[in-house]
């Protein structure tokens, strides 16, 4: 007869799920819990499955110790997988077939949540055929640069912070930094987000221009999306971090009505003095709360 | 194609990813990956290179250490023994064909020569490739130590440095990972033999936008006194990979890479 420790190892013991993704292999790690509940961990930027600092592994284990399973894999291109880097409209595309996948090799999980970190937040958000499949997302600093919240996030947050900082002082009292440059980059940034005080098109919405290395119109399907979605929304902020600023700040300047229609199934939490991808072991155990909170809030059930 | 298991060591279950050709010719090599968020800069190059090498017949294997990667357990149960252990008491039950090569990148190379007697006692080594290898310990930690300090310098008040908090005896987060004073005292003790490569086949890749060698891996490469006729020392032009998230291009390498494990070399 097994040891009941050995049975309590065994059982904790991850699965390997092939994927083809656009038919490239992938291998995806499943972590088992005990409910009907899932968490599809969609990766950002050119992350490896594990995540940075192994963000997404510490969060499987932590939700498998509130009885709920995971999934996590890597996007074609990226860590072991096969195939050649793309971006996350690419990935956003790529998704339902990858959830499909996992819901036919789990069919005991009856609800799938997606957890997105930076663009893959943005990447869950932006396929349409995919967000019904859901049960839920969590999103965790999402990835909504334009021209003009940059700009403004820029001005308010960057630089505002910098003035506070010793680095920033100790730097321009020993003549390391270059305060002319600094000062017209701000003026810069300062005037652009003046020019685009009021931008607004014709339904009322900020005009949402991409910034300089984005050819994508993804802001407003994103945002379109998120209005359409009537099941629980997890945004998560990291108070230390210029993408999630930026984001609040999109959000804030939305009109009342679509705003409204966001805060309705948005439960917006920020992440105290966390950096972006809540790299401090206090700043992450603060995400897991979060996460757990909402959880037992929406999926108690 | 590629494959993994998860293995049960001493503490828990440790990954160990596989790349194999369905027709196999008995070649193998073991990757030995950098360390913290270098690994995962790196991952990508290893399976690049694997999917080629698997292509024509290798199989490869990468092991994710107890707490690092997709293995279970913290960065903060990191334990140079416990690795050694897990690793050589995985070698004696797979039975890998021998010779089995040897990849070390960065941090690797040094886990590598810490750890190379007891491998010995598991396998016959064969090619020797080192992808830009840290083989100095105190150079390791202080590169390592410097985000620390980095981050350091965005608090208002004078915080101590990461040696001086592990010198009590007190566990360091650098950039989200956990350094313990006890991983801290096993590389302040490794004490690197380079003189343990010298009889074998050894391709050292520098990657370097300077026109010469560092002197340091000069030094190094000298240490080793390796055979001139069998092995070698190249300064390859291309960025750091292990320092970048995003992709880089780096075929150059993964083309010598091939080059000196599939070629016609005494082993």
């Amino acid at each position: 007869m097994t040891e009941p420790s050995q049975l309590a190892l065994e059982h904790s013991k991850p699965k390997l799920l092939p994927l083809s993704i656009a038919g490239n292999r992938s291998l995806g790690i499943f972590v088992e819990g005990q409910s009907d509940i899932a968490v599809l961990l969609v990766s950002g930027g050119a992350q490896v499955r594990a995540g940075s600092h192994r963000m997404q592994q510490q969060l499987a284990s932590y939700l498998q110790q509130q009885q709920i399973s995971s999934l996590r894999f890597d996007f074609p291109g990226y860590g072991d997988a096969e195939g050649q880097p793309a971006d996350f409209i690419q990935h956003a595309q790529w998704l339902p077939e990858i959830l499909t996948a996992a819901q036919q090799a789990q069919p005991q999980i009856r609800r799938w949540l997606l957890f997105g970190l930076c663009d893959g937040a943005s990447a869950i958000l932006l396929n349409q055929q995919l967000l019904p499949q859901t049960a839920g997302l969590i999103l965790l600093n999402p990835w909504c640069r334009a021209e003009q919240n940059h700009a403004k996030t820029m001005v308010r947050f960057y630089y505002w912070q910098r003035l506070w900082s010793a680095e920033f002082w100790q730097k321009l009292l020993s003549g390391r930094s270059q305060p002319l440059q600094s000062l017209q980059q701000f003026l810069q940034y300062w005037w652009q987000a003046r020019a685009n005080l009021n931008p607004k098109n014709a339904n009322g919405s900020p005009d949402l221009q991409p910034t300089q290395g984005s050819n994508q119109q993804f802001l407003p399907a994103m945002l379109h999306n998120w209005q359409q979605y009537a099941k629980p929304v997890l945004l998560a902020l990291s108070e230390n971090d210029l993408t999630a600023q930026e984001c609040a700040s999109l959000l804030a300047e939305l009109p009342a009505t679509q705003r409204q229609q966001i805060a309705r199934h948005t439960t917006t939490k920020t992440v105290a003095k966390a950096n972006h991808t809540c790299s401090d072991a206090t700043h992450f155990l603060q995400l897991q709360r979060v996460i757990k909170d909402w959880l037992l809030q929406n999926f108690s059930q | 194609m590629i494959n993994a298991e998860y293995q049960q060591g001493q503490l828990g279950w440790w990954l160990m990813t596989r790349w194999q050709s369905t027709t196999p010719n008995g070649q193998t090599l073991l990757i030995l990956p950098p360390f913290a968020e270098e690994a995962n800069r790196s991952r990508r190059l290893f399976s690049e290179l694997c999917q080629q090498l698997a292509a024509n017949g290798w199989t490869c294997y990468l092991p994710d250490f107890y707490g690092t990667g997709d293995s279970q357990g913290d960065f903060s149960d990191s334990d140079l023994n416990l690795w050694q252990q897990d690793l050589c008491q995985w070698l004696e039950s797979a039975k890998l064909p021998q010779p089995v090569h040897l990849l070390a990148c960065r941090f690797g190379a040094l886990q590598l020569l810490g750890m190379w007697p007891a491998l010995m006692q598991q396998i016959k080594p064969g090619k020797l490739l080192l992808w830009q290898p840290q083989l100095d310990c105190q150079k390791f930690l202080q590169q390592l130590f410097r985000q620390h300090q980095a981050s350091n310098l965005l608090q208002a008040e004078k915080a101590p440095s990461a040696s001086q908090l592990l010198d009590k005896d007190l566990a360091v987060d650098i950039a989200g990972y956990s350094i313990t004073p006890k991983f801290y005292r096993q590389i302040n003790a490794l004490k690197p033999d380079l003189s343990q490569w010298q009889h074998h086949t050894l391709c050292w890749l520098e990657l370097s936008t300077l026109p010469q060698l560092p002197i340091p891996a000069t030094n190094a490469w000298l240490q080793i006194d390796a055979d001139a006729a069998t092995s070698s020392q190249k300064l390859l032009a291309l960025p750091a990979f292990w320092l970048q998230q995003e992709p880089l291009p780096v075929a150059l390498l993964i083309q010598e890479s091939l080059q000196f494990l599939e070629g016609d070399q005494h082993d």
